[in-house]
């Protein structure tokens, strides 16, 4: 049973405490819900020494989170409750105090800072209120005391005109700033501690650098321990000194930052470094994924929990190995942890990825433009002059941050917004320009898989009448025999990679990746020739993701399709892309053959994006990065001449007036600059 | 602001205009004649001679459109005509009684704030405890019990406990309040706690709500205390659709005060609107609906533009 | 959380037979509210066994007579039983409630879906006379309604009563209607849908109205009690049921009225019998609505 699991002694919560300025041991929390207990957190310890960057890491579900609000004891009151363990801080247990002894420490001593900025702020109050509020919560200060140490926060977290800030509200503020707003929070009592839960998931990757390379500068300056919960192993490489693996409720690994990448002990460790694509390494074949599911916490488990998911999964595995000490404070739950399991770099290297010039364009989008008139004077300029083709049975990846106009195209190519301006052209076929109607056969050769797994399938449709139903309603097939269709139905499953059960399962019933899957075999359903994949993996886990992305390789190989590839993550598309298109702001930055784009890009924002990325490798950490500045502007009112001169550290006066044109820089390498 | 109210006030123009086309068309589908009703009430024997005249006198006997002319003519002049039944201008039989009714409409918004918010609260702090359950149970019940029913057991109460009933003469709050509190309370309690339920089962949901947000946990993790934490953070949020309701229900308080009114035998609009409606009295009732329609109207007004003032992300310029 | 994730998912999953079970045991509250509404079901079905006294008969010996062995509920001032008007009252009360409810609310969840699909000038239209509609407390355009259409007997029952509260509980219906249509227009697998080149007919009919059956079934049973309120408000000022039937608005007026103060019986068990029905209604309403929102599920 998976409660009375061994302590382990060789931790280093044996260690002197005194050392530790947090040092959580054996802790255990529990959820009450409708399927009975979950034990979200199961017996874990960890500990943070003052000045340290501690990450943990997991996916969704792994008690992460879980483990931080209890030690806040911030739980949800009538739903989680810890069952077991001590959390010591500074030598008191915070499970043992007094709810008046916890609320000085929380915000006085340690500081929170979450994800979803605009969520985390009340939406009511101005931002000086609800910075000044921990200095009146805490500390003795008059109202002008607390507003100069707002100031001097504000400042701090790289917000200029605080004073003006002050008495502006959240709304007002874009994510960046809400963010900074928060960590300028915590900050406020000079806390020991700042636990920082998924701080960056829902920032653009140009502002995520930002914020995380202020959230280290910041520590390390003031001498702040930080805890940062994430799902992202570029974050942890670049920024922790310790991580703790998390999988089902349990620590299973733990070591510092470098150990683990070097030599990760834990088959899953492995499984999630090696399951996303790396933007340093060269650009591999195919993923080495993790296959299934994690465990559902509700039921009792027996054995080690990543077992069923495990390719090196031996007899031993049927009891749960403890967390072993492989030295150098080097933990890993594992029975082959001292074994040697091969290099991680194993995977094929990819074949070159270049748009080949002998296939025909199956799509292409000529001088494409969408405005969005919201008013008088208020036009949304979402897509302007962009011109690309899709080459028949390839794939282009169209990249950009939040506001960059890729999604509006996708909807143009689905016919579900029209263009202000310019042409989409299937096959050397207008289907969408200013003055033409809609097509109403495009779905023979147009589908779609949308990102949000969630909305994306009808909840009163099984499975099965989600894929038969096209087939059904179009006749794709010459026999429409509820046989043959059930016969379609199952074999589009079995290549999605679905069990043949699963056509009776309804929506909610189904994983993130499986609804994915049933996404995917609806729009090949239609026997389509062109597939628009609207950031098809972002929603999804680590693990899960490489799974979708293979399916989508191997699907494009199989059937010859071509793809629009709709994405923010620089490093999955590069994965599957042959040519990609860096837009910004409406317009196209550079586009060029994935190879050449990623080995050499020219334009100073797709060096910018670049360098933003965290990559899950300890060797980036060494890489000096070039955080660009500012915010990305508003598409109502985009910056004149170049959109992107406002941020570019390349920017000339000229760059004010001159609406750089696409232009051919290297053979096959196109840029829209007036520096290159 | 002004400039917003302004519009706002403008915007109302074709509001009324189409409940004014709305009323007159359903009115003149009304079987029934006033003139019947008036001269033949108790049965009399009356030449259909007799009846052909008054019609005439009434300008019953116009086409529609004729008759839709002068009624549109007179409200843009404001005047809303004459009653059909006892001639005197409407503007007069209105006049006096929605003085009484929209005392009562107010004192009833009062005492229905006034139990609704610490009530609805005090649920949504101790969420599913025994409170909880009898704070939810009592204010479903406020929304089950018909007003003028809750009108009668409290004429009954009265009787009962203080043997002793108001003396149904109308005093302006200004004037005498005791007096006019004394007999405008006991209604206002009627009608005021079927819209303190809906209130503070809305305050209770929201304020429930709110408290999961994820700012709130934000609010915690500052180290604020619980009780502000409640005040400072969760009421405001609170408030908005509280706020909202509040400007809905006000319709209901109305409705509730037109059947309760009978009941205390206050000589209110409701009364008015009733005898309007049995003696087919349409010209009354027409000028009562625009009446009523204008007030809701500018309820809704006040209700958004408190809500604007309560809501920094909605500022009218 | 996500739009979808306000429509219930989880009931969509289950066999027919499973739904009921699974209520009852989520809403052991509403539970409570389910049986009332049996009870009051199986009175009106069974009125003339359970009555003790025929509802018409008039006992001159015993007008007025408190609650006794006799008659335990006191007689009114025509000396007729109470408890057995009340009994048969069931009848009126339940069929105005349902059948009022049933056509406004349906009336307001297909003007809602369309409105809210087809949008541009349809919907504006629409929605003005909604507003214009709204600008009318519901029971005054019950009473103008009831008045304009006059009486339309079937047995009990008023059938320009029942007509004169749909339309009046129609406009309500059709704003909130239209504001969860609107929502999931927008959604990702309706957006599907118009990629598959599906027909606008199959897409509201498929995957859009399937989809706001929540907030209509919520308003439905919520509305029943509101509607026999109305009801009840109608006949009190004299534009509902009348005399002699059994019914619980009509035994609260009239005579009612007059003779409440002396025999206090005569308003008190008709008053609670109709707060007991909408009581167990709108307990029936609060727990669908829980039900059926994921955000109360765990």
């Amino acid at each position: 049973m998976t409660a009375m699991a061994p302590i382990d002694l060789a931790h280093p919560a044996a260690a002197p405490a005194a050392r530790q300025l947090l040092s959580v041991q054996n802790l255990t929390v529990e959820f009450r819900s409708s399927r009975g207990h979950v034990r979200a957190v199961d017996d874990v310890s960890w500990d943070v020494a003052p000045g340290e960057i501690v990450a943990l890491v997991g996916e969704s579900g792994c008690g992460k989170s879980a483990t931080a609000m209890a030690v806040m004891r911030l739980l949800p009151q009538a739903t989680g409750k810890v069952t077991n363990g001590k959390v010591m801080f500074d030598g008191r247990d915070l499970l043992k105090l007094s709810p008046e002894e916890m609320r000085q420490v929380r915000g006085g001593e340690i500081g929170l800072v979450f994800q979803e900025p605009m969520a985390s702020l009340n939406p009511v109050r101005s931002i000086g209120d609800q910075i000044m509020e921990p200095l009146f919560n805490h500390r003795d200060v008059s109202a002008a005391q607390a507003r100069e140490r707002a100031l001097e926060l504000l400042a701090l977290v790289g917000i200029s005109d605080g004073a003006r800030r002050m008495a502006q509200y959240p709304h007002h503020l874009s994510g960046g700033m809400r963010q900074r707003v928060l960590i300028a929070m915590a900050l406020a009592c000079d806390p020991k501690l700042i636990i920082a839960d998924e701080p960056t998931t829902a920032l653009d990757v140009t502002i995520q650098a930002q914020i995380l390379e202020l959230m280290r500068d910041l520590v390390r300056r003031l001498g702040i321990s930080l805890v940062v919960i994430t799902h992202n192993l570029g974050i942890v490489a670049r920024y922790a000194d310790r991580m703790h693996v998390m999988y089902a409720g349990r620590i299973v690994e733990s070591g510092t930052v470098q150990e683990i990448f070097s030599a990760p002990r834990h088959p899953y460790t492995r499984g999630l470094i090696t399951s996303v694509p790396n933007l340093r390494n060269p650009r591999i074949e195919r993923l080495h994924t993790i296959e299934g599911l994690p465990p559902d916490l509700s039921r009792p488990i027996s054995g080690c929990r990543f077992a069923p998911r495990c390719e090196y999964k031996v007899e031993a595995c049927a009891i749960e190995p403890p967390l072993d000490d492989l030295g150098h404070a080097h933990l890993s739950r594992c029975w082959r942890a001292r074994e040697d399991l091969g290099s991680l770099n194993a995977a094929a290297i990819g074949q070159p990825r270049r748009a080949d010039g002998a296939r025909p364009e199956a799509l292409g989008a000529r001088q494409l433009q969408k405005h969005f008139v919201l008013g008088r004077d208020q036009t949304v300029r979402a897509v302007e002059d962009v011109s690309f083709g899709v080459p028949a049975g390839q794939t282009l990846g169209l990249v950009g941050e939040s506001g960059c106009g890729k999604t509006t195209i996708g909807r143009m190519v689905l016919q579900l917004a029209a263009p202000t301006g310019g042409r989409i052209e299937l096959e050397g076929r207008t289907i969408a320009a200013p003055d033409t109607k809609p097509d109403r056969t495009l779905w023979k050769h147009v589908q779609v898989v949308f990102q949000d797994v969630y909305s994306s399938l009808n909840p009163r449709m099984s499975v099965r009448q989600i894929i038969a139903e096209p087939i059904k309603v179009h006749r794709v097939m010459k026999d429409t025999s509820s046989t043959a269709v059930e016969a379609r139905v199952q074999e589009l499953l079995a290549l999605t990679g679905l069990l043949p059960q699963m056509a009776d399962r309804f929506p909610h019933q189904l994983s993130g990746g499986q609804r994915q899957r049933v996404g995917i075999a609806r729009a090949l359903a239609h026997e389509p020739e062109f597939i628009v994949l609207d950031e098809p993996v972002s929603a999804l886990d680590v693990s899960i993701q490489g799974q979708i992305i293979n399916l989508l390789d191997d699907l494009q190989q199989k059937l010859g399709l071509s793809y629009l590839f709709i994405a923010h993550d620089l490093a999955v598309v590069r994965h599957l892309s042959h040519r990609v298109a860096v837009m910004y702001l409406g317009r196209v930055m550079e586009m060029a053959d994935c190879d050449a784009l990623f080995a050499d890009p020219l334009h100073p924002y797709t060096r910018a994006l670049l360098d933003a990325v965290p990559v899950p490798d300890f060797a980036d950490r060494e890489r000096a990065t070039q955080v660009i500045k500012g915010e990305i502007p508003s598409p109502l009112s985009p910056p004149s001449g170049c959109v992107f001169r406002t941020r570019c550290p390349m920017a000339v006066s000229e760059c004010a007036t001159i609406v750089p044109q696409l232009e051919q820089k290297k053979t096959g390498q196109f840029a829209a600059c007036i520096r290159i | 602001m002004v400039a917003y109210v302004l519009k706002r006030l403008a915007l109302m123009i074709p509001t009324l205009l189409g409940a004014a086309v709305l009323i007159f068309l359903a009115l003149r589908v009304i079987p029934g004649d006033i003139v019947e009703v008036k001269l033949r009430g108790d049965g009399a024997a009356i030449s259909e001679e007799v009846l052909q005249k008054e019609r005439q006198r009434l300008g019953l006997d116009r086409p529609l459109i004729e008759q839709f002319g002068e009624w549109m003519g007179g409200l843009l002049r404001l005047d809303l005509g004459k009653s059909m039944w006892t001639e005197r201008p409407v503007s007069e039989e209105i006049g006096s009684r929605l003085n009484l009714s929209l005392h009562v409409a107010v004192l009833a918004m009062i005492v229905g704030l006034v139990i609704a918010i610490p009530v609805g609260s005090l649920a949504a702090l101790y969420p599913n405890s025994g409170l909880d359950y009898a704070i939810r149970i009592g204010t479903m019940s406020g929304l089950a019990i018909p007003s003028f029913w809750m009108g009668m057991l409290i004429i009954l109460a009265l009787l009962h406990w203080a043997n002793w009933l108001p003396t149904p003469t109308f005093v302006p709050i200004w004037q005498d309040p005791v007096a006019c509190l004394t007999l405008l309370i006991w209604p206002a309690l009627a009608v005021g706690f079927r819209f303190s339920a809906v209130v503070a089962r809305m305050l209770r949901s929201t304020m429930v709500e709110v408290l999961r947000e994820d700012y709130i946990r934000t609010a915690r993790a500052k180290g604020t205390t619980e009780r502000r934490v409640v005040t400072r953070h969760a009421m405001p949020n609170a408030m908005l659709p509280t706020v909202t309701v509040v400007g809905i229900e006000f319709a209901f308080l109305i409705g509730g005060l037109i059947i309760t009114e009978q009941v205390f035998n206050l000589n209110g609009l409701g009364k008015l609107f009733i005898e309007a409606t049995s003696h087919n009295d349409f010209v009354l009732l027409q000028g009562m609906v625009m009446v009523i329609a204008t007030v809701m109207v500018l309820t809704n007004l006040v209700v958004d533009l408190l809500y604007s003032v309560l809501n920094p992300r909605i500022r009218y310029s | 959380m996500s739009t979808a994730e306000s429509f219930p998912s989880r009931i969509a999953g289950n066999r027919a037979f499973e739904l009921p079970a699974d209520f009852l045991r989520r809403q052991p509250v509403a539970a409570g509210g389910l049986i009332v509404i049996l009870l009051l079901i199986f009175a009106a079905i069974f009125a003339e066994q359970l009555a003790p006294y025929d509802p018409f008969e008039n006992d001159y010996g015993a007008m007025l007579a408190a609650p006794s062995a006799e008659h335990w509920l006191g007689t009114d001032s025509y000396g007729r039983d109470i408890l057995s008007r009340l009994i048969y009252g069931t009848r009126p009360a339940l069929v105005i409630g349902f059948a009022s409810s049933f056509i406004g609310c349906s009336l307001g969840a297909v003007i809602g879906t369309v409105s809210a699909y087809f949008g541009g000038k349809t919907d504006l239209i629409i929605m003005r006379f909604v507003d214009i509609m709204l600008t009318m407390p519901v029971i005054v355009t019950a009473i103008v309604t009831a008045a304009v259409l006059g009486r339309n007997r079937i047995g009990a029952i008023d059938l320009n009563l029942v007509a004169a509260i749909a339309i009046a509980v129609v406009p309500t219906v059709t704003r909130v209607v239209r504001s969860a249509a609107l929502a999931i227009r927008d959604l990702p697998y309706v957006d599907a849908a118009r990629v598959s080149g599906f027909s606008n007919t199959r897409i509201v009919l498929r995957h859009m109205l399937p989809n706001v059956a929540a907030p209509y079934l919520i308003m439905l049973t919520g509305f029943i009690g509101q509607a026999i309120l109305l009801g009840a408000a109608l006949t009190y000022v004299g534009l509902g049921v009348s005399e002699p039937q059994p019914d619980w608005g009509l035994m609260l007026s009239g005579e009612a009225a007059n003779f409440y103060r002396e025999a206090p019986w005569m308003i008190l068990f008709p008053g609670l019998a109709v707060t007991l029905a909408v009581f167990a209604f709108n307990l029936m309403g609060d727990g669908l609505r829980d039900w059926l929102d994921p955000k109360f599920a765990d």
